[in-house]
């Protein structure tokens, strides 16, 4: 399984640890899905505020089906999205 | 085949291995040192926020549904600094100035204070964290079966450590209290493998900057 790299839109939070950053998105069954990354994989690397930021985690685009895009996450879970929320960079 | 110290240098030099702060002398034979990262990094499970938080929901008030709960969620509300001492009570994890006391049983996450793990492209290795027997011999752990940093990830470690002995631990910030040894896969994971070809469909950057361009340093 060959992937590409790419960034996800989502929203930040801060975390437990300042490290790292909760990220959440909403998966294409309408799910909201919160994984944790360390901070080097989001923008902006600002922290987070505790309403939440816009902004990008990095993620592996496994496919992209034209509407749909699946991801392998920085915290290992591989999630389904919508595809205008991923960009390969 | 793991790495010996010779490796473990020119593999740091290098940029295939990960560890920031950069380790001076302690490099052992086949491991590199980690140590604990501020003392405000030190969190416990907040019981009493978890157990209102279930009652709303109608579930026992310390039970934690495992497998299927999110992480990010439960870590960012429920993960919390361990108590002062004059207020831990028969709690097992509290502070005292600038020491962090784990009593027998006791159960504290914390971060190391390095960065650690292998670049997101063409990873050559993986790292293996594990705790230092002299504290083994006191009865902490340091990590609980989930011993691997897989390749193509670095961030700061998270510990989770508990005291399987009979006497109450002090933790400082700075202390040396794991290691990782670093062995070499045999190629990069599919997974990391960068092809340079649209997967979009000709989508422009959801986020500016590409975030490769951010630093590594954490």
């Amino acid at each position: 399984m060959a992937a590409v790299q790419g960034q996800m839109k989502c929203k930040l939070y801060p975390s437990a640890f300042s490290g790292e950053v909760v990220f959440q998105v909403t998966t294409t069954v309408g799910k909201d899905y919160e994984g944790v990354a360390p901070k080097h994989y989001v923008q902006p690397t600002a922290a987070p505020t505790e309403g939440g930021t816009d902004g990008c985690v990095k993620v592996r685009v496994l496919s992209n089906g034209g509407n749909e895009a699946r991801v392998y996450v920085p915290d290992g879970q591989i999630l389904t999205v919508s595809a205008d929320k991923v960009h390969a960079s | 085949m793991y790495l010996s110290d010779v490796d473990l240098r020119k593999a740091v030099e290098s940029g295939d291995l990960i560890v920031s702060p950069v380790p001076k002398d302690e490099i052992g034979p086949t491991s590199i040192d980690l140590h604990l990262g501020p003392v405000d990094e030190a969190k416990v499970w907040d019981f009493a926020a978890l157990a209102k938080h279930n009652e709303e929901l109608g579930l026992r008030a310390r039970e934690l549904n495992v497998a299927r709960m999110t992480y990010g969620t439960v870590s960012r509300k429920f993960l919390v600094q361990p108590p002062r001492e004059a207020n831990v009570g028969d709690g097992l994890v509290f502070r005292r100035e600038d020491a962090i006391i784990l009593r027998p049983y006791g159960f504290v996450v914390w971060q190391t204070e390095e960065i650690v793990g292998t670049p997101e492209r063409d990873p050559k290795y993986i790292c293996f964290i594990d705790g230092k027997s002299t504290r083994a011999r006191t009865g902490l752990v340091v990590h609980l079966t989930a011993p691997t940093i897989h390749a193509g990830w670095s961030g700061n470690i998270t510990l989770e450590m508990t005291n399987c002995g009979p006497l109450d631990l002090v933790l400082h910030a700075g202390d040396a209290i794991a290691q990782i040894t670093v062995a070499q896969i045999t190629q990069p994971p599919a997974l990391n493998v960068r092809l340079y070809q649209a997967a979009t469909y000709g989508q422009t950057s959801v986020c500016g900057a590409d975030p490769d361009s951010a630093s590594q340093s954490g």
